[in-house]
């Protein structure tokens, strides 16, 4: 029977039955508009993460995400009660953002209140938070049963679990999030590198910071179902440490760090929809650690491979200078000679 | 009051409660150069950078041109130390002279190209135009300071208020640094400026602050650069007064 069909049947029964070429083929309707989105988070994410690791805030991002976990959790059991549905993503992203809020004001209210520095508030504060985030989770999954299944995606990520209107939210807060880091990309920039400076020609240091802030938090929500809470911080400075291996410029930076940001979603979230249980968050970081790994060997600007050659070439100069010096010398005086 | 670049009034300034600067009370006419001399620790940079309000001061008045500096930011240029910046920033030298134009600019909008023309135009005075196009960090630390510099020109200010511009500089920065003054200055501009080479005060100020905490004496270096207020300054810690130079002075005053 088989032997009858035509080929292209065959190719096509093949098709419909392997995952991966119906994922990486774009075919379903629905991965395709995840995955835009996702990309759309990469772009959005990598951009502003360029500022965050300029302002030596990168652990900040990771703290807040981390701190959005109790939120989702008792967003989740406060939303009925509402009149809402209990999985309804503006419900649980508005809990995510509330507890990135108070978790923010406990890293303040413990650097203002005591003398520990800030990397020690961040600590505690971000494994507190997350902490009681797990409690909180296991909590509703053992009282709600299934219809809890899904909330574990906000701490690994999982493509599959975003549905077409929920892309539609990724992508209305990643495009606003794109053209901002656009427009603030200058005053960003200044307060980065010469606050002093920024404050002298006018410009409020405090509502820069609080802008960016906002963003990244708005990004951290975003990307909290297809990266996850835990990895999120992986997509704000990875490929923007990536990009300072191509370039030496802030605005290029911005650039090239958007696009190693988009392409690591894409690859990622493909990858995690053409094999089902694989969590999208890690997927999508080992592809952007390959990315900086590979840049960071041969990246044009400060790429080890470049800098190993050029030593090597520096090295070599001085040995044909020397040996040179050495041939002009009367035999008598050269080194070893007598 | 307006023939006065800076006035500052009864100037007090405090780290937690510690006080920095006390009581500080002096005038800058315009068309002036002022060193600001005083020993580590006086608060020096604290003074320029409580006028432009960069610490809070607890007490006092600062005018600029007779008015606050909010209203006077466009007539003031700055030069931090260079110190205060991380060179290894993802920046060419040109885009950092243009920061001295974002304010003009506007904070929203894209540097274009005639303001990259101005800005080279400044790196070309403090004579570094070919440097233009590297990365910060591959400059050397006077070429750096030039860069800090030809970002207060661009700016064209009426006033520049310079932090330690000689501080670990190569003679021909320092030279192109001393030009950069004496065109302000004769331009009729003022600029005021944190000195360390008691060496070098008479041959390129005409005014001095000697500070320590509290103001030891403000006025032309003629009748202020003088030993017995140096020794007020410096305490016990002078030891190498440039003694002809000194002679001069007093023969001036």
């Amino acid at each position: 029977m088989i032997e009858g069909l035509p080929f292209g049947n065959v190719w096509g029964l093949a098709q419909a039955a392997n995952p991966w070429v119906r994922a990486f083929g774009l075919q379903d309707h629905n991965t395709r508009i995840v995955v835009l989105a996702t990309t759309l988070l990469g772009l959005a994410a990598g951009g502003i993460g360029v500022f965050t690791l300029l302002r030596r805030r990168a652990l900040m991002g990771d703290a807040l995400s981390h701190a959005m976990l109790p939120g989702i959790g008792l967003a989740f059991l406060v939303a009925p009660s509402l009149g809402l549905p209990e999985k309804s993503l503006p419900v649980l992203i508005g809990g995510a953002v509330i507890s990135g809020l108070v978790a923010a004001a406990a890293i303040l209210l413990i650097r203002w209140r005591t003398r520990l520095p800030e990397d020690a508030a961040l600590g505690i504060v971000l494994s507190v938070f997350f902490g009681a985030g797990l409690v909180i989770l296991s909590l509703v999954q053992q009282t709600s049963g299934g219809s809890a299944a899904g909330l574990e995606s906000f701490i690994y990520g999982k493509t599959a679990s975003i549905t077409i209107r929920d892309a539609g939210w990724i992508a209305a807060a990643a495009v606003p999030t794109l053209i901002l880091v656009g427009v603030l990309m200058k005053a960003w920039a200044l307060v980065c590198f010469d606050e002093g400076f920024a404050r002298t020609s006018g410009l409020s240091v405090g509502a820069v910071d609080i802008v960016m802030m906002a963003a990244v938090v708005l990004v951290i929500v975003t990307g909290l179902q297809a990266v996850g809470a835990i990895l999120m911080i992986a997509l704000l400075v990875i490929p923007a440490a990536a990009a300072r291996f191509w370039t030496h410029r802030v605005d290029v930076m911005v650039v090239v760090a958007a696009v190693l940001g988009g392409v690591s979603c894409l690859f990622g979230s493909l990858l995690s929809a053409a094999a089902e249980d694989l969590p999208s968050g890690a997927t999508i970081v080992l592809v952007a650690a390959a990315i900086f790994g590979f840049s960071m060997v041969l990246g044009s600007q400060r790429g080890l491979w470049w800098r190993l050659r050029a030593h090597r070439a520096r090295r070599e100069r001085t040995r044909e200078v020397a040996l040179a010096a050495q041939a002009d010398m009367p035999l008598g005086q050269r080194s070893g000679g007598s | 009051m307006s023939d006065l670049a800076l006035s500052v009034e009864d100037l007090t300034v405090a780290y937690q409660s510690e006080p920095v600067l006390q009581d500080l009370s002096f005038g800058v006419p315009t068309g002036s150069l002022v060193g600001i001399i005083g020993p580590n620790g006086a608060g020096k940079s604290t003074l320029l950078k409580a006028c432009l309000g960069l610490v809070p001061i607890d007490s006092g008045e600062v005018r600029f041109f007779g008015a606050a500096h909010r209203d006077m930011r466009h007539r003031v240029a700055y030069v931090p130390q260079r110190e205060s910046v991380d060179w290894d920033f993802p920046i060419r030298a040109v885009d950092v002279v243009a920061m001295g134009l974002y304010r003009q600019i506007g904070w929203f909008w894209p540097v274009r190209r005639r303001h990259l023309r101005a800005a080279r135009a400044a790196l070309e005075r403090m004579g570094i135009l070919e440097f233009a196009d590297r990365q910060i960090s591959q400059l050397s630390g006077g070429q750096q300071q030039r860069v800090f510099l030809a970002r207060a020109l661009v700016q064209d200010a009426d006033l520049y208020l310079m932090d330690e511009p000689f501080s670990a500089v190569d003679a021909s920065t320092e030279q192109s640094v001393v030009e950069i003054l004496r065109a302000i200055q004769a331009a009729g501009k003022t600029a005021i400026v944190i000195h360390h080479d008691l060496q070098t005060v008479r041959e390129y100020f005409d005014r001095v602050l000697l500070l320590n905490r509290r103001l030891i004496a403000s006025g032309t270096v003629g009748d202020v650069f003088t030993e017995p207020n140096l020794r007020r300054a410096y305490g016990g810690r002078l030891v190498h007064v440039d003694r002809p130079a000194m002679a001069v002075g007093w023969g001036d005053s």
